[in-house]
């Protein structure tokens, strides 16, 4: 009987690595990318209907070892709209990244749409203009709690500034669950 | 040990501290957002200063299109672009935003700068670059791309000016949508006439034949 309790509380303790160790030296590190395009179409007063055609991708390295971890996030982005030759308006792109641990619930890790500090490492060929493009890289870690799951919601904005203003002239949310 | 229980509870709350503001970072302000449920109130506060005929619309009380303005689809291009209705659009969108006072000269100065600019671009295409437009061509772009696409704040507005989405796609912002047609013919005319360098990102192409185009313009 002792012998018994002395092996259960040995096969807990090592079990317990497995959620207090420090996820970033877990093994199974997966890339995770997706692609999508479309068009994206948004209405204001002084702009009319804008409509925006896009190329979108995102990348994330992640792994689960009894929590979800995700070492990195990047993003890309190519977008087209004849805008682009109105002189009193510049049209930007932008992305912002936000991890839950399912799709409604507590936020573990977000990333700004300033908050990219290097571009995408994924190489992403852009069919030449006119399109336009952008691209972030981010290698924040952000952790789940315990046998948690991450869910991304990825958004991509078409920004467009006019008079020291900017303003959203069209996004698109896209979500994943890794 | 309870020292040592109390320093690692205090190291813990700092690191959580520490971590979470670097998770998610600071609140920056992205861009403004339009609340489109004020705006017929803005319309409203707008018309006291601008007569609604000056913009194509009858009189407040009778609500639609002048006559004047459907005749938008058989007039020449030029004569789309219009100071007034450039000024109501930006003053509109002034009172949305909060503006305390309507800085009425300063908003019609910068539109009539800003519709000078867009009448000059379409003499600038035709004489320059031989691109012109057509009204069927206009009404074919918003056919294919405008008409169909359904949007709430789109409606409030129409609403508030006493238009029908159709009327107001199909005349009232006509302009827009014909300086939409001319970009869109002229951008491969300007891409064949300022090549890309082999080095050249897309962004910084795309400035510079923008930059070459408005060039022939006094802006």
């Amino acid at each position: 009987m002792v012998k018994f309790k002395r092996i259960t509380f040995m096969f807990l303790f090592a079990s317990l690595f497995f959620v207090i160790t420090d996820p970033t030296s877990a093994d199974a590190n997966t890339h995770t990318s997706r692609y999508y395009s479309g068009t994206i179409s948004h209405w204001s007063v002084s702009t009319g209907t804008t409509v925006t055609d896009f190329r979108y991708a995102l990348d994330v390295e992640h792994s689960y070892t009894g929590r979800t971890t995700v070492h990195y996030s990047g993003h890309w982005y190519n977008y087209y709209t004849p805008r682009f030759m109105d002189f009193n308006f510049s049209y930007t792109g932008a992305s912002s990244f936000e991890y839950r641990e399912f799709p409604s619930g507590r936020l573990f890790g977000s990333i700004g749409i300033f908050s990219w500090p290097t571009r995408n490492k994924y190489q992403y060929l852009t069919q030449g203009s006119p399109w336009r493009s952008g691209s972030g890289g981010n290698s924040n870690t952000f952790t789940t709690n315990a046998l948690e799951r991450g869910h991304l919601t990825a958004r991509f904005f078409v920004r467009c500034t006019t008079n020291g203003t900017t303003f959203n002239c069209g996004q698109r949310e896209f979500t994943i669950t890794y | 040990m309870k020292k040592v229980t109390i320093i690692t509870l205090a190291t813990l709350s700092i690191v959580i501290l520490f971590s979470s503001n670097f998770i998610f970072g600071s609140n920056e302000s992205e861009f403004v957002e339009l609340d489109y449920n004020n705006v017929e109130k803005a319309v409203n506060q707008v018309f006291k200063n601008i007569n609604p005929s000056k913009i194509g619309l009858s009189k407040a009380e009778e609500k639609g299109l002048s006559i004047a303005a459907e005749k938008a689809k058989e007039i020449p291009i030029i004569e789309l672009i219009s100071d007034d209705k450039i000024t109501f659009r930006a003053m509109v969108e002034h009172v949305m935003l909060g503006g305390k006072s309507i800085a009425i000269n300063s908003i019609h100065e910068n539109s009539k700068q800003r519709a000078n600019i867009l009448r000059q671009s379409i003499i600038t295409a035709e004489n320059v670059y031989g691109v012109t437009v057509s009204q069927d061509e206009i009404t074919k772009y918003i056919d294919d791309k405008i008409a169909h696409i359904v949007n709430e704040d789109k409606q409030k507005f129409a609403v508030s000016i006493g238009l029908t989405t159709y009327e107001l796609d199909y005349v009232f912002d006509r302009d827009i949508y014909a300086m939409d047609v001319l970009w869109d013919k002229i951008i491969p005319v300007l891409m064949k006439t300022y090549p890309q360098y082999e080095d050249e990102n897309e962004n910084n192409y795309f400035d510079r034949i923008k930059e070459n185009f408005y060039k022939h313009i006094e802006t």
